[in-house]
């Protein structure tokens, strides 16, 4: 069953957040709509976390507003039912067991006491609720804070970096949970670093540097906009088609033979794949594949913040050429350590 | 406000050091109160006015015990960071930390009087069993004595949380809980005096306290009703300023 949850816009309005003279928002302004999940992308230091404090009045902004359905939060009575948040899992008494920490939320906005085992159950943490927070793992502690956006069933859901220390079948969960969320209705404000996992659960995104905003549009649009555009193809008669193709094509680079087939392949840039497919009609070549390829949401957002980097390295990695021969000094972490 | 003081008051509850902290010096209080009953020579010349400075005198150190628990309560919250999560589940600052203090304040008076019924009934049944005749009197400052430890506390639990709650560092606000009262005032008691100030403990809070839990308040300076008056306004003054410096500032 849909439940509606009403107009819930995310209206954020030229907000500026200074620290002495340095300005980690300066002038941002965008929204995030009912019913999609909007992304909040932007390199480390670009004022993601500053402003989603500054949104719930955690920051004091130096200016400017936010809103929830045109309310802004510190005016709201019981802000579980109508927005969740978390921004960041570590937020959590270590002493307190999971259950107890829920137990406190839910009592402060006047949630029943079923609602904390059901938000544990949903997040798969029934059975460590008696644990002391202290002995969860990173993923564990996020599973709790998303129990706790949970709780109230609210319309709006701002999340900081959900998916950090989830392991895959937890990135996907929240990928899943969070796109159910915006189809029954719900307005969701999320941002990640992981841009693969972005461009699969996004619909908007909002993309800032250095505290301004750099670009809000769809995500289609994003990468359209921002993305190299070039056809591949695969064909046995492929030198056939880049001569017939000839001067129309910007470049053509020869790749490696597909691997099943083993059909000589290529990309060719400055023509698109219809004008191609027309080459070859009219000069009777076999195609065995013709696509548009694009960059990915990743190659787009670092073309799109080029300019925008608070920290960026000086020289691409290089990976050694040979293993390291001493083994690590830590052992690696196991569930239940953090 | 309801739903935010059970709220307040289970998150003090949950937390271990919360409870063992001031459990830990009633039991203190309760044991050197058994062991001057059991030990005390002459019981049968023990009065009062003993018992209840024997008491009143140590429930000081439980209702510092008190101040400490109440501002480690608060200043965990911003070190942990779960002042953030609290803040965003009720965005109203003052209601948010005026239900602490509230709490605060509850919890320091149940465990003031814990500490003065078991230990006052623990002291006079063992010195009553041992010849003497121990009671509580209105007459003799005894019964005053008495409900004082539990108003200290209560006070007591209102300072730490103020002062948890302006400097938001739990080493700096448990330090000045205890080194206030053994060295600031002490310092400043000897300087007034030397200045020529009558009766220095007048004007410094918690010496002024402390003639809450003494039997003979009459020759403390002020006496019992300005000490408690004068310490509550300065603990209050520390919770008012915290909670508008705290409406102000980022968290």
């Amino acid at each position: 069953m849909l439940v509606t949850y009403g107009d819930w816009v995310i209206e954020v309005r030229n907000i500026v957040k200074r620290f002495g003279d340095v300005a980690a928002v300066n002038d941002l302004s965008f929204s995030a709509s009912p019913g999609r999940v909007t992304g909040f992308l932007g390199p480390n230091g670009s004022g993601k976390s500053t402003t989603m404090r500054c949104m719930l009045g955690l920051d004091l902004a130096s200016s400017g507003t936010a809103t929830f359905g045109g309310r802004a939060y510190r005016s709201i009575e019981n802000p579980l039912f109508e927005v969740g948040s978390l921004l960041d899992a570590g937020y959590v008494h270590p002493g307190r067991t999971g259950r107890n920490h829920l137990r406190w939320m839910a009592m402060s906005n006047g949630i029943d006491a079923a609602r904390v085992d059901e938000s544990l159950a949903l997040v798969g943490l029934a059975d460590a609720a008696n644990r002391r927070v202290k002995g969860y793992s990173l993923g564990m502690r996020q599973r709790l804070g998303l129990a706790g956006v949970m709780l109230g069933d609210p319309g709006t859901i701002i999340l900081d970096e959900p998916a950090n220390g989830l392991d895959p079948e937890g990135i996907r969960w929240i990928r899943d949970i969070l796109t159910y969320f915006a189809r029954a209705g719900k307005t969701v404000l999320v941002s990640s670093h992981l841009l693969a996992e972005m461009a699969l659960m996004a619909d908007d995104l909002v993309v800032i540097g250095r505290g301004q905003l750099i670009e809000q549009c769809s995500v289609d649009e994003f990468v359209d906009r921002h993305s190299n555009k070039w056809t591949r193809v695969a064909s046995p008669q492929l030198e056939l088609l880049i001569s017939a193709v000839g001067s129309s094509a910007d470049g053509v680079t020869r790749i490696d033979n597909d691997p099943t087939t083993g059909t000589p392949r290529a990309d060719i840039r400055g023509i698109d794949a219809a004008a191609v497919g027309q080459v070859a009609a009219n000069n009777n070549i076999v195609l065995h594949e013709l696509a548009t390829q694009l960059d990915s949401l990743e190659a787009a957002f670092l073309r799109a913040t080029a300019g925008a980097q608070e920290y960026s390295t000086t020289a691409p990695f290089t990976p050694p050429l040979t293993p390291p021969l001493t083994p690590p000094l830590t052992p690696p972490l196991t569930e239940g350590q953090s | 406000m309801i739903n935010l003081l059970r709220s307040e008051f289970f998150k003090l509850r949950t937390v271990r050091l919360n409870i063992w902290l001031p459990f830990g010096a009633v039991i203190g209080l309760v044991v050197i109160t058994s062991l001057v009953g059991l030990l005390a020579s002459d019981p049968e010349f023990f009065d009062n006015e003993d018992l209840m400075s024997l008491i009143g005198g140590f429930s000081i150190l439980v209702a510092m015990m008190v101040g400490v628990g109440t501002s480690l309560g608060i200043t965990s919250e911003f070190a942990h960071n779960t002042i953030r999560p609290t803040l965003a589940a009720t965005p109203n600052r003052p209601k948010v930390f005026t239900a602490k203090a509230i709490v605060s304040v509850l919890f320091g008076l149940a465990v003031g009087a814990v500490a003065v019924s078991i230990s006052y009934v623990v002291g006079s049944v063992l010195i009553n069993g041992r010849g003497a005749s121990v009671g509580l009197s209105g007459d003799d400052g005894s019964l005053a004595s008495f409900f004082g430890v539990i108003v200290l506390a209560g006070l007591l639990a209102l300072f730490g949380f103020g002062l948890g709650l302006l400097l938001r560092n739990g080493p700096a606000a448990v330090s000045i809980i205890i080194l206030w009262p053994l060295l600031i005032e002490g310092i400043l008691t000897g300087v007034l005096s030397l200045a020529g100030v009558d009766d220095p403990q007048k004007v410094l809070p918690y010496s002024s306290a402390f003639a809450l839990v003494i039997p003979d308040a009459d020759n403390a300076p002020g006496g019992r009703i300005y000490g408690g008056v004068f310490f509550g306004i300065v603990s209050l003054a520390l919770v008012i300023i915290g909670i508008v410096v705290n409406n102000r500032r980022d968290v």
